[in-house]
């Protein structure tokens, strides 16, 4: 398939990603969806997950953070708090992250609320997940 | 006349003083340039999420959100103050708390402040402003995560009900020589519109509300890095003049000191030679 769909993701710190690629996986608040060439004016709210792009070069995994993606003429832009191509993750740091954030979620006592503990809990898995579906181990 | 040992120290403290300055000048300009930088990335990033908001905002839809919605009743405010890491860098602190102080002796509401920056914790104390928390660890280079730590602690506090409105006390960055204190409004949020709602039916997936959620986090986080980065700008601007008007100050200062020391020396050979012809003369006088 001819790679048609220019995806670009974003942060305030930067563009993390821009390339061409034939299809796109994006995880959304209501479950992932497939984005293929010609895809309707979309706007979705993107939640912790993993973003995959296929394109005659390979696949590409990206973790991501809350956002928003706005889908439109073939041009997918995603807007994220953070967001890290699975070759720059380094594994140990969100297996880290993962251990420490269920420590604070079965700590009731601690300071830390379960709304933010959970936050670091899914980002952590996003991380591992975009590391482990690139098949970098 | 001060003697020349004397001049010729203070010669060589000031040209000390001089190189200090302008090292500092140079690494100021330096971290300016960087955090310039910052700015350019994050204003494409703010014109892209400008759009969604457009889109979500304008024409008839009108969704509520629990960022935008004004509060009925607005008891508590919190000031976030952006101030300076360090000092040396003219009137900028000094300005921007004289400044926050106007604005909270006007205040009549019930007001905390939140610091964010390093410098003068002692004068902030003195100056009588209600701290609540201080975030003293950024960096010259803001960067996302700083940002964050403030944002998510800033929204947690306006969630919680600590806070009813938070305004934002910064220098906005006018240019290199010119910043001018400013406040705004952080939340609740009063995105700017800009009214052409775009031609495109779009889907909303999963619903318009989480998007909005979504994008409402993103701006705030977002506009905390911006004003984090613009008062950084303005910061390193102003360091940046201060040193430089203090190194011309001595490169004036050694044209003083030289020409001082130039007098000394001539005043010291011409009594030297004075006392030699006088002493030449007595020997003569004695001979005869």
């Amino acid at each position: 398939m001819k790679d048609q769909i220019h995806l670009r993701i974003v942060t305030a710190g930067g563009t993390v990603y821009d390339g061409q690629c034939s299809y796109v996986e994006l995880p959304l608040e209501g479950g992932g969806i497939g984005v293929l060439s010609d895809h309707a004016p979309t706007i979705g709210a993107v939640c912790d997950g993993v973003v995959k792009s296929r394109s005659d070069a390979g696949e590409e995994c990206i973790a991501v953070g809350q956002g928003v993606v706005n889908i439109a003429h073939n041009e997918i832009i995603v807007l994220t708090r953070t967001a890290e191509c699975a070759e720059n993750i380094d594994v140990q740091r969100a297996a880290d992250a993962e251990r420490r954030a269920r420590e604070r979620l079965t700590d009731k006592n601690g300071e830390w609320d379960t709304m933010r503990a959970e936050a670091a809990l899914y980002r952590a898995i996003a991380r591992q997940n975009a590391v482990r579906m690139s098949g970098r181990e | 006349m001060a003697n020349m040992r004397e001049i010729r120290a203070r010669i060589s403290s000031v040209k000390n003083t001089q190189q200090i300055t302008k090292a500092m000048k140079m690494v100021a300009a330096a971290k300016l340039r960087r955090t310039e930088g910052g700015m350019a990335g994050i204003r494409a990033f703010a014109q892209q999420s400008q759009e969604i908001l457009d889109e979500l905002l304008t024409g008839e839809n009108h969704y509520s959100n629990r960022f935008l919605a004004p509060r009925k009743e607005v008891k508590r405010v919190c000031y976030v103050l952006f101030i300076g890491s360090r000092g040396l860098c003219g009137v900028y602190n000094h300005a921007i708390l004289r400044y926050a102080q106007d604005i909270l002796a006007q205040e009549k509401r019930d007001a905390t402040v939140v610091v964010c920056g390093r410098w003068g914790r002692d004068v902030i104390a003195h100056a009588g402003l209600p701290v609540s928390k201080t975030f003293a660890e950024l960096s010259d280079t803001p960067n996302m995560d700083e940002a964050l730590q403030v944002s998510e602690y800033l929204k947690r506090m306006y969630l919680s009900g600590e806070a009813d409105e938070i305004h934002l006390i910064y220098q906005h960055f006018r240019s290199a020589l010119q910043q001018i204190p400013s406040t705004m409004q952080l939340l609740p949020a009063t995105p700017e519109r800009s009214g052409d709602g775009t031609a495109n039916d779009y889907i909303f997936e999963p619903d318009a509300e989480s998007i909005l959620e979504n994008v409402m986090q993103l701006y705030l986080n977002n506009t905390v890095l911006s004003v984090m980065l613009e008062a950084k700008v303005g910061e390193q601007a102003a360091r940046m003049t201060a040193m430089s008007t203090a190194t011309d100050a001595t490169t004036e200062l050694i044209g003083e000191l030289s020409l001082k020391m130039n007098r000394a020396r001539q005043a010291a050979i011409t009594t030297e030679i004075a006392e030699i012809v006088g002493g030449a003369n007595a020997l003569k006088k004695a001979k005869k």
